[in-house]
């Protein structure tokens, strides 16, 4: 297409040194770049210290997919002239989908996402990452969430026990 | 160089993996919890002994305690007076599917804690009720007020002289209304 290729390119060179070209599209996904391209809008390469390399690349898969996506839904209601209620839907529901395929990781790559949809400031992403950490503790007892977040309980017997005494109307037992 | 990178991988693989977000996104995390489990993280380790108390998203549910309204009617008591109250209750619900043996000024208490905390969204549901105070209806921070019961008497639809939500945006009342 001959949009593309007129497109703006931005590098992204993560904390270990690799660099990722993407549109400026899908680098203005991120609120933080966003900004820095808005206040200096000849910048083309940005340094990510706090990203590295396989998180930095699946945070940009992330915005690439939800870029095209957008785009998807409006070159649809740009054809049609208004967006049809049931396309709308499965595209919603598509991208669901995707984004719950997407968040398949390890509790250690969890954590790693949200830190740097933090960071990048990629409201999407961070809340998709945030609620599935949350899933993960619900329903989980103290020692279950300890063992999936590899949590070292620092505390000593005695003072979990005072801990305990001290809130017991937390850990009410209901029948 | 082997062994090197084995115990690096074991660090790794063993580091806490939460501790490493910062205070503010794990309250993130709590904030989608409902308020029993909020409190029991205070037990996982001297960091998050209080993290709990900062939680700005609150949802207490009659069903977590088996609708055993005293248990319930503990809880939600303690957890106001303990939790750190210069944070906002920007969300806040409250859910009772069995009010049988609710105390209603307690429960009053609770919603007029929660409207003097700036909430932006209240969910009151109850199966009945008597007078929800009229600190609600006028309430300048609210954007989204949604009022449940299963039967409404026509004296509770008009719940104050004055009503002033200036900033609502939602209101959703649900339930059926008792003629007589």
């Amino acid at each position: 297409m001959a949009r593309s290729s007129t497109e703006n390119m931005i590098t992204l060179m993560s904390s270990d040194g690799e660099e990722f070209m993407v549109t400026e599209k899908v680098a203005r996904e991120c609120t933080t770049i966003r900004n820095m391209l808005e206040d200096d809008c000849v910048i083309t390469n940005i340094p990510l210290p706090n990203v590295t390399s396989d998180i930095l690349s699946m945070v940009i898969e992330y915005c690439m997919e939800h870029v095209a996506a957008a785009e998807k839904a409006a070159a649809e209601t740009a054809e049609k002239g208004s967006s049809s209620a049931p396309a709308a839907a499965k595209a919603n529901k598509d991208l669901e989908e995707w984004d719950k395929a997407f968040m398949n990781v390890d509790v250690y790559t969890l954590c790693d996402l949200i830190l740097a949809a933090n960071y990048l400031n990629v409201s999407g992403l961070l809340d998709l990452t945030i609620q599935t950490a949350a899933n993960l503790i619900k329903g989980k007892s103290p020692e279950q969430i300890r063992k999936t977040f590899h949590i070292q309980n620092d505390l000593s017997l005695e003072e979990e026990e005072k801990i305990r005494s001290q809130t017991p109307w937390a850990f009410e037992k209901s029948e | 160089m082997g062994t090197a990178s084995g115990v690096k991988r074991i660090e790794n693989e063993y580091s806490d993996r939460l501790s490493r977000l910062s205070d503010e996104l794990i309250v993130s995390v709590l904030s989608l919890l409902p308020a029993k489990e909020v409190a029991q993280t205070c037990i996982l380790s001297k960091r998050w002994r209080n993290l709990w108390a900062a939680v700005p998203s609150l949802c207490f549910d009659m069903r977590d305690w088996n609708n055993d309204f005293k248990k319930f009617m503990g809880f939600v008591c303690n957890f106001l007076l303990k939790r750190d109250k210069t944070i906002d209750t920007q969300i806040f619900h409250i859910l009772c599917q069995d009010c049988s043996g609710i105390v209603s000024s307690e429960v009053n208490e609770w919603i007029t804690y929660a409207v003097e905390h700036n909430p932006k969204i209240l969910t009151l549901s109850f199966s009945d009720y008597d007078g929800i105070p009229d600190c609600v209806f006028t309430c300048k921070t609210l954007e989204s007020l949604k009022l449940k019961m299963k039967f409404w008497k026509p004296m509770d639809l008009k719940p104050s002289e004055i009503v002033c939500l200036p900033k609502l945006r939602n209101l959703d009342l649900e339930g059926h209304l008792l003629l007589h």
